[in-house]
């Protein structure tokens, strides 16, 4: 059998519409916002639908602030770049992602980062309030931990800043789906996030979400205001050059719907509900080390372990070979895991989705109970 | 039956007038804004009957939809900037 648990990299199985979506856009969609015949102006529909669905599961208030990204990188770069200028403060959790560490530090910002525990949520906003000051150009935050599945006071750290009035850059990659996104609520300047991972869209699509008035990252043709040498100075063609990736953004129209249907909430308790069991059981097996929430209620769908004596990529590479996918190493977050202790061995990363069944969950605890 | 044309800066904008204007029950047209409308190269217009004009600009006031220009087209072709 095989088991596909690295969810929080890119979900592997999609609602079967999402495909469907995307190869009717191959075939019969030209480019939105480049003509007025029929193919563009249905491209252009369904850009403006997308647009539209993902404005009211974000809370945004209007739909020409939802901007199409490649990725959340790709949005999260806008948003540090717009924000951040050489040499300005900017606080980050102590769970970041280098699609947050690496533009700042690209930047040449001075980054203070919040150091809290695992899965504590009161010491983490604690520790925000303390960092927090007049100097502070941003806070960038992720909602969730890609590592751990560690959700951070994201509405306490939003009411912080507000009540401080400095801007809030919120990666939203492991939330989006499954937990509340709300631009309105936060207040954010920006909230970025992909289109691949909870949102069941295809790889290539993210969406910014934007509070607070960017700064193009690239310059090109918008198909609005083509006599000026200048970028449109408007939402969101000022962040959208070039041509869209209307079959990806097909596909994540449909990704949307998929979630708005369900519900977030009830997303989340299906894979807590798979996940917990997980855990439950491997608890069982004392040559593991599970980093769960001892009060859990700060996790979400994603879960670290490690083996005693085992590197990380070995077990993984093991599990490979018995048909499990999962993430081995760091994650793409160093900081994550040097604020959990885990940065000089890593952790294995079980993921897990809408589509994780039953039978996939046994199997990998089976898998994972025998004997290396 | 005669139309305006509003136009706009970006298909989102025109996008979003049409929608608000579906909530009032009227209907606008998204069209490419004709060569001799336009300022600034390349844009599109919402086409509104005449006789659902007043409504529609009190709609998209109402909804700070961010419009450019009004043009009432008498006759194919031609355009006359209105203040409306």
């Amino acid at each position: 059998m095989n088991v596909y648990l690295d969810n929080a990299a890119t979900t592997l199985h999609k609602p079967p519409e999402v495909a469907r979506a995307m190869a009717g856009a191959v075939n019969s969609l030209s480019s939105p916002g480049r003509g007025g015949y029929p193919q563009a102006m249905a491209a252009a529909e369904l850009v403006y639908r997308c647009r539209r669905e993902a404005a009211e599961l974000f809370d945004v208030p209007e739909p020409e602030n939802v901007v199409f990204t490649t990725s959340a990188t790709h949005g999260l770069n806008i948003a540090i770049k717009s924000l951040v200028r050489p040499g300005g403060r900017v606080v980050i959790s102590g769970y970041e992602h280098n699609a947050v560490t690496r533009p700042l530090a690209a930047l040449g910002a001075e980054i203070s980062v919040v150091e809290s525990s695992l899965f504590d949520r009161d010491e983490t906003l604690e520790a925000f309030e303390e960092n927090i000051n007049g100097n502070t150009a941003a806070v960038v935050c992720t909602q969730v931990s890609n590592v751990f599945g560690f959700a951070l006071p994201i509405a306490e750290i939003a009411a912080l800043c507000r009540e401080r009035n400095v801007p809030l850059i919120i990666d939203a990659s492991q939330a989006a789906g499954t937990m509340k996104v709300s631009l309105k609520d936060t207040g954010a300047a920006f909230i970025a996030m992909p289109g691949h991972k909870g949102l069941y869209g295809p790889q290539g699509t993210g969406l910014l979400l934007c509070g607070a008035k960017p700064i193009p990252l690239m310059e090109g043709g918008t198909g609005s205001q083509s006599s000026s040498m200048a970028m449109p100075d408007y939402l969101p063609d000022s962040l959208e050059a070039g041509t869209h990736n209307v079959p990806g953004i097909a596909g994540l129209e449909q990704g949307l719907r998929f979630v708005s249907r369900l519900g977030p909430d009830r997303i989340l308790r299906w894979e807590r509900e798979k996940l917990d069991w997980i855990a439950g059981e491997l608890e069982k097996n004392k040559r593991l080390r599970l980093y769960t929430d001892p009060s859990g209620t700060t996790g979400t769908g994603v879960m670290s372990l490690n083996v005693e004596d085992e590197d990380c990529e070995t077990v993984a590479a093991r599990l490979a070979k018995a048909g499990v996918a999962v993430r081995a190493g760091l994650h793409c977050a160093p900081l994550a895991h040097r604020s959990a202790g885990t940065l000089d061995t890593g952790t294995v990363r079980i993921s897990l989705s809408h589509f994780t069944t039953w039978n996939q969950c046994k199997a990998f605890v089976k898998i994972m109970n025998r004997r290396k | 039956m005669n139309n305006y044309f509003v136009t706009y800066k970006s298909i989102t904008g025109a996008q979003r007038a049409i929608s608000l204007l579906g909530t009032a029950g009227i209907r606008g047209y998204l069209v490419r804004t004709p060569k001799n409308m336009m300022t600034e190269g390349c844009g599109y217009a919402v086409k509104i009957r005449e006789d659902r004009i007043d409504l529609s600009m009190r709609v998209l006031k109402a909804g700070a939809s961010n419009f450019g220009k009004v043009f009432f087209s008498p006759e194919k072709d031609r355009y006359d900037e209105v203040t409306l």
